[in-house]
């Protein structure tokens, strides 16, 4: 038997027939994400409760294009064309309407003649709603979703709110709407990941240290980069049945979460493909072999298993930050591809890419590859600390 | 004519001086030596102890034997293989045991010595033969499925011993075996190095007990300050006084009359 694999089968033994530890590291993750999100599902739904009823949508010189994409069964919206733009504001300062849109007069005609690479300006639209209104806050977004996929369609001949205009008419930002909460999700998936790791890493390395069980297995004809992997194997396993428990609860928990705002406001979550799936959870996986190698380093450091918790504190806080980034990039995800090659910040914007209903293939791929390149890289440092007696045994 | 199983040459190591471990002994040196030079030889069969006060760097020895830390120089052959050039070599040939070397507490007797079987790649029958004398010798046979965070000290003690020889090992490295434990599982322990002893294996120890290297030990080394001061076999060293007289005379010898 490779010696390698008996170490791996030592650790997932003692891990998976202890029933705490199994409870704590595995089951807790999933049940704590479907809590959380089904109880955020249920919170939401009843503060977004009159977005019930269909929303008010008012417009300037509607384009007879709009009014046809607006009327297709995925957005479904009545459009109501009014002539003044002052009193479709005032309708929405007053909360009896929920979105204005003001197009050119001649905005079909426009856009028709507008040529990409004239470099002159494109027809603009100007979309406006009540901020602090929560449902008027999830129609706008589907509202600018749809626009956005209408300018996809005549090859970005017109723009939406091109000079940033103030469209929240409320005059104040800080509302939580359908759109925050997808954003939510990654930011909470990569601290279940983290948490996962930092409950099994720091024993196995430090703990084994700090236990002076260590000392045992160096005396046994196994070559230390075999001590290290068989760990690093074993670890890898059982932070990803963690990670599968955090996703199956994400999973799950879904529906209840999509809820929110009614059908109208659902965003584009429902619609997930099997791809969008898959590749969450590779990048899951990948993300979990770059954080374990990662703390295993940290861990193999510490003299103690408090020593290693302390030290992987700041790693937690920059994920965290990492994390938090996903819900103010405007929405979207990083497009060019080198934000891919950055770890934890990779992960993130996959996930943002993917929950945000703009999977871009090559960009995942690229965040999945370079995180098997880091765990690689980790590995090589860490079989190094396994070498030196000075960090093995420092007491 | 007695075959040379074990050569030390010149092994050396150094340990790195904290600043305030400096301050403390106010010296300027940033190294301290624990073994310099040290050179011997052990032969097939027979026990030999590494003899020498706290501190003289016996521990340090059996661990560079034991490939657990790496000499700063020289070279130690066991049963020819190198410990710096093949350590896995080494380790496959020598059962080492210290007080250092723990076992983890989830684990029961029985697992751990399945486990560290494997690892020494015996074979799944011997394991089994193996696993049964050695419980029964030492009782273990009782606490098999106990965990060991619940076993007793000296439990504990005997389980390490057990875990240390699976393999069967043709060098068996004791550092201070019997330190820590009550008169009768020392009695337990000294019974079991004579009897590995007669079934032909090479055994050494370290200790600064007198009473147990005259009992036990074919040939000794002392060992002051790091330095090999005298190495010859039992009988030969105390041919005019008993080896405590003995080992005074070289301390004085070495250090000048400063011991009191
Ligand atoms: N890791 C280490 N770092 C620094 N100094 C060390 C280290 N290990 C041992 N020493 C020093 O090396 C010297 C020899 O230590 P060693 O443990 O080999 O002695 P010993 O003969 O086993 O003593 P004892 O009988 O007390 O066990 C001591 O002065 C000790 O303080
Ligand atoms: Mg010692």
């Amino acid at each position: 038997m490779n010696k390698t694999f008996i170490i791996a089968k030592k650790e997932l033994y003692r891990f998976f027939t202890d029933r705490r530890l199994l409870f704590s590291t595995v089951l807790l993750p999933g049940l704590m994400v479907y809590i959380i999100y089904t109880f955020m599902g249920s919170a939401f739904s009843s503060m977004f409760g009159q977005g019930a009823e269909a929303p008010r949508v008012l417009s300037v010189n509607t384009p007879a294009s709009i009014t046809a994409i607006a009327a297709e069964p995925q957005y479904g919206f009545g459009i109501i064309d009014i002539d003044s733009e002052e009193d479709g504001k005032n309708e929405i300062i007053n909360k009896t309407a929920d979105i204005l849109m003001v197009f050119p007069a001649d905005f079909d005609e426009a856009v028709a003649a507008y040529e990409n690479a004239s470099g002159g300006l494109a027809p603009d639209v100007a979309v406006y709603y009540e901020g602090s209104d929560t449902a008027a806050t999830a129609v706008y977004s589907s509202i600018i979703g749809m626009l956005e996929e209408y300018e996809g369609r005549i090859a970005n001949k017109f723009d939406v709110n091109r000079d940033n205009a103030e469209a929240d008419l409320s005059g104040g930002g800080g509302n939580v709407g359908a759109q925050m909460m997808s954003s939510l999700l990654p930011l909470l998936l990569i601290i279940f990941l983290f948490t996962a790791c930092m409950s099994v890493v720091p024993d196995s390395f430090a703990g084994e240290k700090e236990r002076g069980t260590i000392a045992t297995l160096l005396i046994t004809p196994v070559k230390r980069s075999g001590l290290v992997m068989g760990k690093i194997i074993a670890l890898g396993i059982i932070a990803l049945c963690s990670g599968i428990s955090s996703f199956v609860g994400t999973f799950l928990s879904l529906p209840n979460l999509m809820n929110v705002g009614g059908e109208e406001a659902s965003l584009e979550l429902t619609a997930y493909s099997v791809e969008d799936y898959l590749f969450l959870l590779l990048i899951i996986i990948s993300t979990l072999l770059m954080l374990v190698s990662l703390l295993s380093i940290v861990s193999a450091y510490a003299k103690t298993v408090k020593e290693a918790t302390t030290l992987a504190t700041p790693l937690m806080i920059v994920i965290m930050l990492v994390g938090v980034t996903a819900m103010f990039g405007g929405g979207g995800a990083q497009t060019d591809f080198w934000y891919y090659l950055i770890p934890a910040y990779n992960s993130v914007q996959s996930m943002v890419g993917i929950f945000g209903g703009e999977f871009n293939l090559v960009n995942t791929i690229i965040a999945v590859c370079s995180n098997v390149v880091y765990t690689g890289l980790f590995l090589v440092i860490i079989t190094k600390m396994y070498n030196s007696e000075r960090i093995i045994f420092a007491r | 004519m007695m075959q040379e199983i074990l050569v030390a040459k010149n092994l050396k190591k150094t340990f790195r001086l904290s600043a305030k471990q400096r301050q403390i002994e106010k010296t300027s040196l940033y190294e301290r030596i624990a073994v310099s030079d040290l050179s011997f030889t052990a032969n097939e069969g027979e026990i030999f102890g590494l003899l020498g006060p706290n501190g003289a760097g016996k521990t340090t020895t059996l661990r560079m034997l034991a490939t657990l830390i790496a000499p700063d120089s020289g070279d130690a052959f066991v049963d020819g293989a190198s410990i710096v050039s093949d350590p896995e070599g080494v380790r496959s040939k020598v059962g080492f045991l210290t007080s250092e070397l723990r076992l983890e507490d989830y684990f029961t007797p029985n697992y751990l010595f399945d486990f560290f079987s494997s690892l020494h790649n015996v074979e799944p029958q011997k394991m089994e033969q193996r696993k049964k004398m050695l419980f029964e010798k030492f009782g273990v046979d009782k606490f098999a499925e106990v965990k060991v965070a619940n076993l007793s000290t000296g439990m504990k003690q005997k389980l390490s011993i057990i875990i240390s020889v699976v393999h069967d090992p043709k060098i068996i490295i004791f550092d201070e075996p019997t330190n820590g434990l009550d008169v009768l599982t020392a009695k337990v322990v000294t019974d079991f190095l004579l009897e590995l002893k007669a079934q032909g294996k090479t055994i050494i120890l370290s200790t600064h007990i007198f009473s147990l290297v005259e009992k036990v030990c074919d040939t000794v080394g002392v060992i002051i300050n790091g330095k090999m001061v005298a190495c010859d076999t039992v009988k030969e060293l105390t041919k005019e006084k008993n080896l405590e007289d003995k080992f005074f005379d070289l301390y004085v010898q070495e250090e000048g009359a400063s011991y009191e």
